[in-house]
């Protein structure tokens, strides 16, 4: 049901308007929200891996591997 | 208030993120409620030729609220050097991200603070801890979330805290080691969060079960704190002595000794919990306050906001070697 393709390696895209896809680390459920914007992380509810919305094209959500967290991050 | 707000509806107002979270969306959500599309500006996009403020297309007001301190830091500098008025500003979030900038800035303006000691080199790190006295606090000058915040108890940890930062490759602040006494408090803390100089919310922060660290970002729990007097006097205080117009985490101690300690003050203040534990939208009075401060600075020539820049940098300084003196 959920269609995706490899975009240089990182980067794939939900090419579907679903509403979710694989999790390309543990192949779990991806859920994505309806009312997800650019920018949003999405989180794996199997693994815990995060991944970024990149875009968002005619209900087509892009997602990117989220930056990891970092030594400088916080309030 | 509404006229304020109505005056910068034509103003382009951004929210600069690097993960955009819910904190983001709820600000989002509030300018839109009052007729402003702000923009959702990616910090990760963003590339600034410098002497050139047309290779960016920036909105007049920014509300900075990125993640990582190196870039929210360095990108607020970046675009207050195009023109646009950031908040908080580069010098703000220079002072809360570093704490040891920020102890240094509680010290000279007589709020009260945890006994804290500072040294730059592993042969001198142990005279820092026992200068404080033990038990007390290793903490990294730069971080958050509690993350390498180690109690120490006794010399044998401390010698053995020590050798382990050594051997820890990477990080050039592993060889300032700032240390703060561990302060004898019920287990709990306090979150004022102050913007445009007034209190929008106060509440108690819960370590979790099995922690000693109260972060929510660790899985704290909040509840509403009424606001004393003397609570009231030293959150504006602080507030005042670090930036006025800005908005800010004040994180406060209840010392059993000594009442109430600042211990921290956070430049990109999240917010998650502490809407949990009060009525009032929080997102929506930052925004109240940002706009009101976007229209007050239309009066202020460019030159004055550097000049007030340079005066908090001078303050900073001075404070250095006032507290540096023996």
């Amino acid at each position: 049901m959920y269609s995706h393709t490899e975009k240089g390696g990182d980067n794939w895209e939900n090419m579907a308007s679903a509403n979710a896809t694989k999790c390309p680390e543990c192949g779990g459920v991806l859920k994505i929200q309806e009312d997800v914007v650019v920018g949003e992380i999405v989180s794996c509810s199997d693994c815990g891996s995060d991944y970024e919305v990149a875009s968002i094209e005619s209900g087509s959500v892009s997602l990117k591997v989220a930056e990891a967290v970092k030594e400088d991050w916080g309030e | 208030m509404e006229e304020d707000e109505s005056r910068v509806n034509h103003t382009r107002v951004g929210i600069l993120f690097d993960r955009l979270r819910w904190e983001e969306k709820e600000i989002f959500h509030e300018f839109e409620k009052r007729g402003i599309v702000a923009e959702l500006i990616d910090s990760k996009n963003i590339v600034a030729e410098i002497g050139r403020s047309q290779s960016l297309s920036l909105p007049s007001l920014v509300l900075q609220r990125c993640l990582s301190f190196h870039r929210a830091f360095n990108l607020a500098a970046t675009l207050e050097a195009f023109g646009t008025l950031v908040v908080n500003s580069s010098s703000v979030l220079e002072i809360c991200g570093n704490k040891l900038l920020t102890s240094h800035l509680l010290a000279k303006n007589g709020i009260p603070t945890p006994k804290t000691a500072v040294s730059f080199s592993l042969e001198s790190a142990l005279n820092a801890i026992e200068a404080v006295g033990y038990p007390c606090v290793m903490k990294p000058i730069i971080g958050s979330w509690g993350r390498q915040v180690v109690p120490i108890r006794d010399r044998e940890t401390a010698e053995a805290l020590i050798e382990m930062r050594d051997q820890q490759a990477g990080d050039s602040t592993n060889s300032i080691f700032y240390v703060q006494e561990l302060v004898d408090r019920p287990p709990r803390d306090i979150r004022c969060i102050t913007s445009g100089g007034e209190i929008i919310a106060s509440v108690y922060r819960y370590a979790p079960p099995m922690s000693w660290k109260t972060n929510v970002a660790l899985g704290g729990r909040t509840e509403p704190c009424p606001m004393s007097r003397e609570l009231e006097e030293i959150v504006i205080k602080t507030s005042q002595a670090i930036s006025k117009d800005g908005i800010l985490g004040i994180d406060i101690m209840e010392s059993k000794s000594s009442g109430y300690v600042v211990h921290e003050v956070n430049g990109t203040v999240e917010f998650r919990g502490a809407q949990q534990a009060t009525e009032k939208s929080i997102a929506g009075l930052i925004v109240q306050s940002v706009l009101a401060r976007a229209s007050d600075a239309r009066s202020e020539t460019k030159d004055r906001l550097e000049e007030k820049d340079s005066e908090r940098r001078k303050n900073v300084l001075s404070a250095m070697q006032q507290t540096s003196r023996p």
